[in-house]
């Protein structure tokens, strides 16, 4: 047997085990499909949030888990969708269908716009602009009132509207489970390209330019654009992110897009496994609800939280599906 | 034959230490130049300002039938001219596969864009086909068939050397750089690496090879360039170069003397 | 006021609060420069020192004693509480991922920060605490301008404090042994150097300059509260980045021009919009020195 013939026959195992994981994430689906029949409002409210850091936590996953590249202002991104639909919506009574593309492309420019600085500043100096740009983002949203709403909010963001075969249209309103499904099929949609993505001549560009900067420069692969084009993709899903948080919150204010979030979607990230689509997802799903299952511990329950990431990070610093190991599978069987 | 690579004047200064000197050089189609000299002589340096990684103080170089100055390039824009290179401290993808790793290589020599990518659109389909058996035929050609699913960083040092060869090839060189392929490895290890380069001079691939062992790069070598303190101090056959006094000098004033002897 | 006393009394303000950032920075930069960790829990630990300081001065009940003695049991309380609590954050959190990648390590740091944080509030009370005003409120007007106790305080203190860490790192062995750490770790465990102990003591200097920080920032500005620690340590991590982390003149030198950025930015022209000014002197440095004004001019370690 050649070895191009071999390649080809671990490329049949790799399609018969993608095929099971494929199997797996169906059935994952249809349980997800089924949760807000069994649970409860309080309970679907949660996993909604959860699932919207998950879409955070696949786009930061583009950035931070493929090309390497320490993004400490990723909340940004999330509030620049987050207003571009809320002020599209109030000022422009914009459906929010119609508001979606322009607040990702407005998402995406600006995380475009923010790499930049990374022409000249690296590593740990990159970071600490991309945390200004953060804060500068959050003031700003704070100060500019008169469009803004400021401190007290963006009020009277419109919902998402859907015509419905039989029953016309129906308005999603404030009840949680129509947001629930909607962010699902976004977490599903995300998170299918991003495998497909990590799977191709690009994936492997992004793992590369990670893992070495300047071997991945020497094969001919232009390192800036790549980061450029995984900033901007990153971009663009928290704004996705961001427009229906505004549209499902109907109010947002600034400091929902603090620090404090872009740490978090970070920790899910290098959690889940850096680089791993499902490991982004299930990082955020456990970050995202480990703060209510902790709820019965009352005010010791942020503590137990920050003690939780020490410990992970202690006992398995690869994450959870983080490694060789997992890279292997996903790639070549 | 036609000069493919041209090296005019280039100086490179670390501060006041001058790494390299007013090397002139040029480099035929199809040739095989050993490149020697001490530790410390500039022949990274060299390497490093050939392909963009470091920019020269002064001096320039060009490339190609076109004589086009790689001056102010890119790593990836030289890479793009057709220039590959290996590194002396094998810098493979940790987290990719041997195959994967290869087919990072094969970047420039692939198309698909984001959509067709994210997509598996049939042309990215193919093209990934294709990129697949490409580097599985590179692997078997500096025989890393069997490790092809290994993780790249957890073969033998010497299996890396041979690895960092194939995924600079998948890029389809005209000019190969060997940044000291032989070092740290045990004598069957080096016959098999010469063979493998004596492979890629015979496929008409233009080759520099740095070597600090002159018993290795004699026999393969067209041409020897020594290089000394920054300075080139001879040039030419290697038997003519191997009876230079300047460089028997050169060689028996660093510890090096015992590989001049040999 | 007259302009020009106007623009003076901005720079004593600005001065004061630059001084209470290097203080902090040094922290960031000293432990950042040792093992190339960005410490995230350090703002916590400045919060710290401040909250030692005011049960301490509640418990030993320092109200008839002369405010020189109060100050020193403030201070006293505040250094040893966060030199044990730098102590064992490098040992328990730190130490047992060395090896880990840097972005593990930085989320252990987000992880600690939380706790601190969170115990923090759970010992000291969620509301502001008011900070005993131990040190009495004289002030003088010199030319024009007011100063206070509490900022010659806040000034004699941080000037001493960096001469003495100039000193340490500088004349001493153990900042001989300091430095070579942070120029080769590896090096360093071959030659025998104790590592350990260095980077432990590198963690336990850091943060008693910032329990002290925390002290000052309690007497300058009356009340505290448990999340302060983040706010200040971020801005004071910015400081350190504007200076060139790892290097202790460019953590004093951003400290204060950070201080005075805010401070000039916030008489002359927005108090609200004061951090995106610091943040985008912050970027315009980084764009003309991209390792930070004192930065080595090599390119960074990704």
């Amino acid at each position: 047997m050649t070895s191009a013939s071999s390649a080809n026959s671990k490329q049949q195992t790799a399609n018969s085990k993608s095929l099971l994981s494929a199997v797996c994430c169906v059935l994952c689906a249809i349980g997800a499909l089924g949760l807000p029949i069994v649970l409860n409002a309080y309970h679907i409210e949660v996993l909604t949030s959860a699932l919207i850091y998950a879409l955070l936590a696949l786009g930061l996953n583009l950035i931070v888990g493929f090309t390497g590249v320490l993004h400490l202002g990723y909340a940004a991104m999330f509030a620049i969708g987050a207003y571009a639909y809320g002020m599209l919506s109030v000022y422009g009574r914009w459906p929010f269908w119609l508001g979606v593309p322009p607040a990702m492309l407005i998402a995406g420019v600006s995380g475009v716009a923010l790499g930049i600085p990374a022409l000249r500043v690296r590593g740990d100096y990159l970071a600490i602009v991309t945390l200004g740009f953060g804060e500068i983002v959050r003031i700003a949203f704070t100060n500019l009132e008169q469009w803004t709403g400021g401190p007290n909010g963006l009020l009277g963001i419109g919902h998402p509207q859907l015509w419905l075969p039989g029953r016309g249209l129906f308005n999603f309103g404030v009840a949680s489970s129509p947001y629930y499904y909607l962010t699902l099929l976004c977490v599903l949609i995300v998170a299918g390209l991003s495998v497909r993505l990590s799977r191709s001549r690009l994936g492997r560009a992004w793992i590369a330019i990670r893992d070495d900067e300047l071997a991945a420069a020497c094969m001919g692969i232009p390192v800036l654009q790549l980061k450029l084009l995984a900033q901007g993709l990153g971009g663009a899903v928290a704004g996705l992110g961001g427009a229906i948080f505004a549209a499902k919150q109907g109010t947002i204010t600034p400091d929902s897009f603090d620090f404090i979030l872009s740490v978090m979607v970070l920790a899910m990230v290098v959690l889940g496994g850096l680089g791993s689509v499902r490991g982004a997802v299930l990082g955020a799903l456990v970050l995202g609800t480990l703060p209510e299952l902790l709820r019965g511990f009352d005010q010791y329950r942020m503590l137990l939280f920050g003690l939780s990431m020490i410990i992970v990070m202690r006992l398995r610093p690869q994450g959870f599906f983080g490694g060789f190991r997992h890279r292997r599978h996903v790639h070549a069987a | 034959m036609s000069t493919l690579l041209e090296i005019e004047r280039l100086t490179r200064r670390f501060g006041g230490v001058i790494a390299l000197d007013d090397v002139t050089l040029s480099v035929a189609e199809g040739e095989l130049v050993g490149l020697i000299g001490p530790n410390g002589a500039g022949k990274t340096t060299l390497f490093n300002c050939v392909t963009g990684v470091l920019p020269p103080t002064s001096g320039g170089v060009r490339f190609g039938a076109q004589h086009a100055s790689l001056a102010g390039m890119a790593p990836h824009e030289v890479a793009q001219c057709g220039v590959a290179r290996t590194f002396q401290n094998n810098r493979l993808f940790a987290s990719l596969s041997v195959l994967e790793n290869v087919m990072a290589g094969a970047y420039l020599r692939t198309h698909a864009g984001l959509w067709s990518a994210a997509l598996r659109l049939p042309e990215a389909r193919r093209e990934e086909q294709w990129a697949r058996q490409r580097a599985a035929q590179l692997l078997e050609e500096v025989g890393l068939q069997e490790r092809m699913d290994e993780e790249a960083v957890s073969l033998p040092f010497g299996l890396q050397r041979r690895l960092e060869i194939a995924r600079a090839l998948a890029s389809e060189p005209s000019l190969m750089l060997l940044d000291e392929p032989g070092a740290g490895l045990n004598p069957t290890e080096k016959q098999q690496l010469l063979q493998l380069i004596g492979r890629l001079k015979g496929r008409g691939l233009t080759v520099i090879l740095i070597e600090h062992d002159m018993s290795v790069v004699m026999p393969v070598s067209d041409r020897v360039v020594v290089l000394d303190d920054g300075k080139v101090i001879a040039v030419g056959p290697p038997e003519a170069v191997k009876r230079d006094p300047r460089v028997i000098e050169a060689y028996l004033g660093s510890r090096s003397a015992s590989d001049a002897a040999r | 006021m007259t302009p020009l006393e106007l623009f003076a009394q901005q720079l004593a303000n600005g001065l004061t609060l630059g001084a209470i950032y290097a203080l902090i920075a040094l922290g960031y930069t000293m432990v950042y420069g040792v093992v190339q960790l960005i410490n995230f829990a350090h703002g916590e630990v400045f919060m710290a020192g401040a909250y030692a300081a005011v049960f301490a001065v509640l418990f030993v009940g320092v109200s008839g004693a002369p405010w020189g003695v109060a100050l020193g049991v403030a201070v006293g309380a505040a250094v040893i509480l966060c030199a044990a609590l730098g102590w064992a954050i490098e040992r328990l959190a730190y130490r047992p991922i060395r090896q880990a990648s840097r972005l593990n390590a930085f989320i252990t740091a987000i992880g600690m920060s939380l706790f601190l944080q969170n115990a923090l509030m759970l010992i000291g009370g969620a509301t502001d605490r008011q900070f005993p005003a131990i040190v009495p409120a004289l002030r003088w007007e010199v030319a024009g301008v007011t100063v206070t106790l509490i900022q010659l305080l806040v000034w004699g203190s941080a000037a001493a404090m960096m001469a003495a860490l100039q000193w340490l790192v500088m004349a001493t062995r153990l900042g001989k042994a300091m430095r070579a750490t942070a120029q080769d770790l590896t090096a360093c465990l071959l030659l025998g150097i104790p590592v350990d102990r260095i980077i432990a003591v590198t963690f336990m200097a850091g943060s008693s300059l910032a329990a002290v920080g925390g002290v000052l920032f309690g007497l300058q500005y009356g009340t505290i509260n448990f999340h302060d620690g983040y706010l200040i340590g971020m801005k004071a991590f910015t400081a350190a980045v504007l200076g060139g982390i790892g290097n202790i003149p460019g953590a004093m030198a951003g400290g204060l021009l950070l201080g005075l950025i805010e401070s000039l930015a916030a008489g002359y022209l927005s108090a609200q919009w004061k951090s995106v000014f610091a943040f985008g002197v912050l970027v315009i440095v980084l764009l003309w020195r991209p390792t930070g004004l004192f930065g080595e001019r090599v390119a960074d370690r990704a």
